[in-house]
This record gives structure tokens, sequence and C-alpha cells, in this order.
């Protein structure tokens, strides 16, 4: 139906009182045969019976399918809730059953584990604490792998060297207001103290000495002489000290250790060297018109380099995980680096690798990170579907998940290749989520659909992240609800992911077009949130939204429940 | 309420109703025509995808 241009048709419905087929994707020859009986009844025209008279229950029956299929993917529902939650599983739920036994009875309804990280014993962790937690709680709860694909990011940055800056605070007249602090740690694989203070490593000898107000000191980078007063015992392995003053403290420097004089003890210094710890990567800082050498992973990304008179001597280069993406990459074909914070476009193919021309980035320039997203919107990469890792992680996922999250697929071929691989596996029972994050996914997912229906239990998960960045921002909105009535036609839930109340999960307090956003969730079948310290506060506030949501619109059909403005 | 000629705008109003009646009815046959091609090669889909299941095993 969606092939035709009906908005002419849809005007002269409306006009006369009839249903202008806007929510007949579900049921569509049911939907049309309505109004056209009811036409045929009004005109007098005799039928010719091509059409069928209308069914109650065939209208209907495409939300039915629907709904089943639903259940099938995501399980019941519980008291009035209308919405399945997905919550992205944070390592913290590995070890902490409290937490996910609260996510559960806050509303979660399928827990994501996402294969890019950790490893099988904490994913194993997470599973054992969500099966604990629906056998106390009587809830049940889904369990989605998600298979990672391939990592398509920036390689690693060139370090500086090892020097930690150690900062006081200051007013603004340049005054030192309070002490700058940082941890020692005898053992930075048993940390403790939740604390993004930097930690320097310190060897037993010295940790044994140390007590409350024993000072070190110190010849910084400066030439300076610098003390740290150790302030209290944060566990058996870690101080926390205070510098009265900035300081710049080399790795692995040479520290002296003055006790606190007793009535018994002389003040003997003893001399110690700091552990050694790693320097930062430098700063590769793009702004809109620079050259990027996009290169092979082995090499080490470094800022451009300029002669003493300002002449550019070489680009600024940074590596590609998939150093074999390089070689299919065509002058004129952009790229998005860093989940489309920089924007460029391929100038040519060097024997380094492919010299970009950046073309979008804020004003002030923008900083390069390694381990960052690469996108290649315009590029056939011939990647297979599944890499290696995701085949491993399969053998875990076929055994441990309720359903398995099938990220970048893009034909109805890679489909068939992960429930070949599965039904290897002896798992073809399980439902597949297809992940819909780039832009030849979003041209082939009718026939993705089409060839899954009947076969697989099938989702789709609309991956606003990477979608964004290959369609661009302004697109997404258009293109989400797309898939979204695309899929309905096709009787396939959908999961709305990416970004859903980011600000509630991750600082405990959403901006108001992210309650929109939520609000728009509400005509998906299931919408997910990512992990954050907030959840239990994210998930029961999506809840909240979803449930008045649905109260005003199921799916496309707006419900005229009597207007109230009662707060409530 | 105001009144109108009934007769003549009765006419017109019938006349929109069979031309959208006519317009609906190509629609719906050609949606018809659609589904059944669909219908036909998801089915031949399955029966290669089954083909392919016997001869791998």
């Amino acid at each position: 139906m969606r092939q035709y241009d009906l908005r002419e048709t849809q005007e002269k419905l409306a006009l006369v009182g009839l249903s202008s087929l806007g929510r007949a994707e579900s049921s569509v020859l049911d939907s049309f045969d309505a109004v056209i009986d009811l036409l045929a009844r009004a005109t007098g025209v005799e039928s010719s019976q091509t059409w069928k008279r209308p069914d109650i229950n065939s209208i209907n029956s495409g939300s039915k399918v629907l709904k089943k299929n639903t259940a099938e993917l995501f399980g019941p529902f519980y008291e009035n809730n209308t919405a399945h939650v997905m919550v992205t599983m944070s390592v913290e739920t590995a070890f902490n059953y409290k937490l996910v036994k609260a996510m559960l009875e806050k509303g979660m309804t399928c827990a994501r584990i996402n294969c890019a990280h950790d490893d099988v014993s904490v994913w194993q962790n997470i599973i054992s604490n969500v099966r604990k937690a629906e056998s106390e709680t009587g809830r049940s709860c889904r369990i989605l792998m998600d298979l990672a694909g391939h990592k398509l990011r920036t390689g690693d940055i060139v370090l500086e060297s090892p020097v930690y800056h150690l900062k006081s605070k200051k007013d603004k007249n340049g005054t030192i207001v309070a002490s700058g602090y940082l941890i020692l740690s005898a053992d930075l694989s048993k940390t403790t103290e939740d604390s993004n203070l930097f930690r320097i490593p310190i060897p037993f000898g010295l940790h044994k000495l140390l007590s409350p107000g024993a000072c070190l000191e110190l010849m910084d980078m400066q030439h300076k002489r610098r003390v740290l007063k150790i302030e209290k015992s944060l566990s058996s392995y870690e101080w926390l000290v205070s510098c009265e003053k900035d300081a710049y403290i080399a790795s692995g420097c040479e520290v002296i250790l003055q006790k606190l004089e007793t009535q018994n003890t002389k003040k003997i210094p003893q001399t110690f060297n700091l552990g050694h710890f790693a320097g930062e990567p430098v700063k590769i800082k793009l702004e809109k018109g620079d050259s990027l050498l996009l290169t092979e992973d082995s090499i080490q990304g470094k800022p451009a380099e300029y002669s003493s008179s300002g002449v550019l001597i070489r680009p600024a280069h940074i590596g590609c995980t998939l150093s074999k993406v390089i070689g299919r990459l065509e002058p004129g074909q952009s790229v998005w680096i860093d989940d489309g914070k920089i924007g460029a476009v391929v100038e040519k193919i060097t024997g380094q690798g492919a010299l970009l021309k950046i073309t979008s980035a804020k004003p002030g320039g923008v900083r390069l990170h390694s381990d960052r997203g690469l996108n290649f919107p315009d590029t056939d990469l011939q990647l297979p579907a599944l890499s290696e890792k995701d085949l491993i992680d399969l053998d875990f996922a076929s055994c441990h998940a309720d359903i398995i999250g099938f990220s970048f697929v893009e034909t109805l071929a890679d489909m068939e290749w992960l429930a070949a691989e599965m039904a290897k596996r002896r798992a073809s029972a399980l439902p597949i989520i297809a992940k819909i994050e780039t832009n030849k996914a979003v041209k082939n997912l009718p026939d993705i659909l089409l060839g899954s229906l009947g076969r697989h239990k099938v989702g789709v998960m609309i991956a606003r992240g990477d979608l964004a960045v290959e369609l661009g921002n302004i697109r997404l909105a258009e293109i989400q609800e797309e898939l979204l009535w695309l899929c309905e036609a096709a009787h396939i839930p959908v999961v709305w992911a990416t970004q859903v109340l980011e600000s509630m999960a991750k600082k405990g307090k959403a901006s108001r077009p992210e309650f929109t956003d939520a609000a728009m969730a509400a005509r998906a079948e299931c919408v997910m949130l990512n992990k954050g310290p907030y959840i239990l506060d994210a998930i029961e506030a999506l809840i909240n939204v979803i449930n008045r949501m649905q109260e005003h619109q199921r799916k496309k059909f707006s419900r005229l429940r009597a207007l109230h403005w009662q707060i409530s | 309420m105001s009144t109108i000629a009934p007769q003549k705008n009765c006419d017109s109003h019938t006349e929109t109703l069979k031309h959208l009646l006519a317009e609906l009815s190509t629609l719906r046959n050609e949606i018809e025509v659609f589904a059944h091609e669909m219908l036909k090669i998801i089915g031949i889909i399955i029966r290669l995808a089954f083909l392919m299941k016997a001869r791998s095993i």
C-alpha cells in the first residue's frame, strides 16, 4: 500500500466522513474492504464482489498477530504496564543482585547484554542474577544477548610522557583555596573506593610505612619541591593524599618519606620510588578544513606536524581498527567519526592510507580520541555480517540467551547466515532481533521482514545511534516512523532504542524533549534504556510516560479520552 | 442549520462517492495482486530454504 501516494485520496475520504486509511498498516485489504463496502452501500452501486464484505474480526487480526508475536518475544506485561522495557545491563549488575531485583520490580521485562563489553564470566553472573530475581519476584525477564558485529573504531594514540598534573583549587584571583588530591595504591587491581581521583601505584614497602599525617617529599617536573600529605587510609591498599600546591608528578619519581616524630623514634627519612603510570594520549584537535590521514591499525595516532614557519609537514593521523576497510574507500565518500561529532570526506587514497578532509566539526575544533566509532555510510565495506568474535559469542548466547540481537544486519542473506549458525548450535527456536543501523539495512528491511516471516521469530530494533550517523539527524525522525509502520504491516514487534531518557539514567534528571521522545516511543512494542547510575528512576519514569500515552495513542490510533487537566 | 438544495447536492455528493469507490476498488485490486506476488516469492524462499537444509543434511 505504501508504494502508492494516497494523500489526495485520504483527503477526499476524510471530507466525506470515512476512514482515511491512516491506520491500515496491520490489515490493509480488510481496511480497504470496509471503506469500499460503505461506499457501495451509500451509492447503491451493485457489488461486483471484487471486495469482500468486511469482518470486524479480520480487521483486528493484524493487531492480534502483533500482540501474539510481542508476547512470544518479550513475555507477559505486569500489572497495568503497557510496554516492555529493555535495559542494557552494566557490569555492576553482575555483582549487585539487589539492583537486578529492583530493576525487575520496577518493570524491566528484558535484560540486554552487549557482547561488545565484558566477558563470559560477567555475562554468566548477570544471567544468574536475572534468573534468581525472576524466581524471587515471580516476574519474567527475557535475556537478549547482542552480538556486537565488527569493531570499526579509531586506533590508539601516541601517549605523552607520563606526568600527572595534580591541581590545587584556586579562586578567581589565583589564590589557592583548597589542596589537590590523589590516591596512592599498593595494588591497583584492588580499588575499593569509588573515586575519580587519579591513582599512582606505590611499592608495598612504602605502603607498610605510611600512616595518616606522614609526608612524602618529591621534586616535580618543574623542579619544585612538593609535599604529599597522607590524609587517611581508604582501604587496606589505598591512601588518600593531598598537596597544597600544583605538582607535576613524573611516573616512577623519587619520594622521601618523612615520618612524624614521636617521643621514642627519631625522624629518619627513607627514599622510595613511586610506581609507573601511563601518560595521557597526545591531543589531536580537528577543525573544519583540516586534513586527517586514516591509516592501518598498527600505526599510533599523532597530531599534525608543522615547520617553524607554520607550514604543514604532515597531517594528523589515526588508525582504523579494521585496516582492510581503508582499501574499500573511494574519493568523495563520507566518513563520520565519534558518533558523528566529526564529519569528513575522502580526498584521496595514498600509500599511507585514506586522506580525509574534515567537513564538519564544532567551532573551536573537536578532540579526536582513540576507540571511537567510525562510520562509512557511502562505502560498501564488504564485511561479513558476523565476525569471528560474534560466532564465538553465539556459542554462549545459544545456550543462555532468550533472544539473539544481530548488530549491523543489512540483508536477508545476513539473516539466513545467522539462522544457519543458530541451527548448528541447536538454537533455531530463539528469536532474532535485527538491529537496523545502516542505510543499506533500511533499504533492505522489506526483504528482511518478508523473507523471515513464518520462518524465524523476529523483532526489529531501531538502533538510532549509528542510524543517525548514517542518515543524518534530520532524516532520522522520518525514517524511524517508516520503520515503525513497515514493521506494523508485517506484525513484527519493534524495539525503540538509543538515548531514551539518557540524562535520567546517567544524571538523574531528564530534559523535557527526552520525555517527548519517550512518549513517541510508546508506539513501539518495547523501549530500550541504556545503563546508568539512576536506571531505576529511568525505568519508573519511562513506564509512567508510556502508560499515560497509551491512554491517548495506540500505535497510530488517536484515542479520544475525555480531556482532563488535573495534575496527577 | 442551513437548508441545502437537496437534489443537486445529493447528485454531486453521490458522484464524489462513486469516484472514490472506483478509485479505491482499483487500488485494492492492485494491492491484492501485489500481495499475492509477495506470497508467491515468500513461498519460493521458504521452499528453497527447505531444499538447502535437506541438501545439507
